[in-house]
């Protein structure tokens, strides 16, 4: 039976990418996305024509119980989850306070702070009785430093980010890696930044800054860090690491 | 990835993180350099033996001795790719002195050891760096600081220490600031814990720490595979502050 890496959050970028990434390492990819049911057998396809396994879900992660479900039905039905990905994002663009309505900050509150609670809660005891576990959590600028019209997905990350902490602390010498990595820059993703921008803003800003410009972070490149968390040996844990583009100006010079 | 020409320097010789560096870069198809004051001691003859390291003597807080060092390695090995910074700098009488019995001489000296030694190697390896041609992840070389809990949080009775390491994460910042964006890596790499690097009998063990039980001490074998990860990242991703720390560690 193979380890199983389960991402919540498996679009084209970051998630689907280190799924794969980890599907070549020889886990059982659980990828779980809301919605585009194509996006997501292509993603299956493609982890497949590689040599490797996964299994796809549609999920609603802010519904009550569709984490934990499908957390014991993958424990029950394919695999231990050794490791996984929380990659739920929660950006919604600039907004000025009065623009922000009450259910967008709590949504985003659901799927950025509230859902990492959900799947500790259910993935935590389980790898606590095998003694080992990583959970790999991305996170964004908006973790480190509340910018302007960030109001929600600043307080989402900033909730997250703290209860990497705390997890951390409670769940580190048991032997479960949890890790906060923050993504502070533009990201190369067709599902997430692409639809955010449109396609041909999207297409602009890849000729501009993209490309051979290496200016948009590469879900490619950033699942190899992803992957060296996992395996790093317990001597040596890291809890947080900030990622960015070369080109890119750091959260704290801005 | 690495390629045939990749060549690291690490500067600061010791029995833990440098040794470990040493052998993991030469055994992925680096050439490799270790410099040190006292670069006869038996782990550096060793590494020399075992992998082919070449021993350089050089004291790193000497604008002179930095300079004639680069130009040795660079005609030995060709120019530096990845450059590790791994100098404690700590006097043997500035440990565990209060502020107010803090010899200063011994604060000045460890802040040149430390900090001034870690700005010296820096604008020494990005004058070579930047004229290094792109590798294939679009990078013209990596800089490591190996730096400490200090660099986190000023500990009591550890002043110096912490003015040390908080020079060098500030030199590190701003180096990357500047550098990455022309295509040098530079990384600040704090180790909140002791390291406990493998003795002769198998365990391993720190000089005052004792002897590390359930990996609850950072092994510098595995402190060098991620340099060595940091060193191969690609330049649309680049992390710039890694804290490793074991499993164990109270933060």
């Amino acid at each position: 039976m193979k380890p199983v890496c389960l991402v919540m959050g498996a679009g084209a970028g970051i998630g689907g990418t280190v799924g794969r990434r980890f599907a070549r390492e020889g886990y059982h990819a659980c990828l779980c996305r809301r919605s585009d049911l194509p996006g997501l057998d292509r993603l299956v396809d493609a982890i497949k024509s590689d040599g490797g396994s996964a299994t796809g879900f549609l999920i609603n992660a802010v519904e009550p119980n569709s984490i934990e479900e499908r957390i014991a039905a993958i424990e029950a039905d394919i695999g231990p989850i050794e490791v996984v990905i929380y990659n739920l994002g929660a950006q919604i663009g600039d907004r000025a306070l009065k623009d922000t309505p009450l259910k967008a900050f709590e949504t985003g509150w659901r799927m950025g702070t509230l859902g990492l609670f959900r799947l500790a809660s259910a993935v935590c005891p389980l790898m606590e009785a095998r003694g080992k576990g990583t959970i790999l959590v991305t996170s964004s600028t908006a973790a480190m430093r509340g910018n302007g019209g960030q109001h929600s997905h600043a307080a989402a990350m900033g909730g997250r980010r703290m209860l990497c902490q705390s997890l951390n602390a409670e769940f580190s010498s048991k032997g479960i890696h949890v890790a906060h990595i923050v993504i502070d820059g533009a990201v190369d993703a067709p599902d997430t930044l692409g639809k955010m921008l449109g396609p041909e803003r999207f297409q602009q800003l890849r000729e501009t800054r993209g490309n051979e410009h290496d200016g948009l972070m590469l879900p490619a490149q950033i699942a190899e860090t992803y992957l060296h968390l996992a395996n790093q040996h317990r001597s040596t844990w890291t809890h947080e690491l900030d990622l960015r583009a070369f080109s890119d100006r750091p959260w704290w010079n801005h | 990835m690495t390629r045939a020409r990749d060549v690291a320097l690490i500067v600061g010789g010791g029995p833990g993180i440098s040794a470990s560096c040493a052998r993991l870069f030469a055994k992925s198809g680096m050439r490799v350099g270790v410099a040190a004051r006292s670069p006869d001691k038996p782990v550096l003859l060793e590494l020399e033996k075992a992998h082919g390291a070449l021993r350089y003597a050089c004291d790193a807080s000497e604008p002179a001795a930095v300079e004639q060092l680069f130009e040795r390695v660079v005609r030995d090995l060709g120019p530096p790719t990845l450059v590790v910074h791994n100098i404690d700098g700590r006097v043997a009488g500035i440990f565990r002195k209060g502020i107010t019995e803090a010899d200063p001489s011994m604060a000045l000296e460890t802040l040149r050891n430390a900090a001034f030694s870690a700005f010296l190697i820096g604008q020494a390896a990005a004058r070579h760096m930047l004229s290094n041609e792109p590798d294939a992840n679009g990078a013209r070389g990596t800089i490591i600081f190996t730096n400490a809990s200090a660099a986190l949080k000023g500990f009591p009775t550890s002043g110096a220490f912490a003015m040390a390491c908080q020079a060098k994460s500030g030199l590190a910042q701003s180096m990357a600031r500047e550098l990455m964006p022309k295509g040098i890596h530079i990384a600040n790499v704090p180790i909140d814990a002791a390291i406990g690097w493998t003795q002769e009998d198998g365990t391993r063990a720190h000089r005052l720490a004792g002897t590390s039980v359930d990996d609850n001490m950072a092994d510098p074998d595995r402190i060098a595979e991620t340099y060595l990860q940091l060193h191969r990242q690609h330049r649309s991703t680049w992390a710039f502050e890694v804290v490793l720390r074991p499993w164990v560690e109270k933060w």
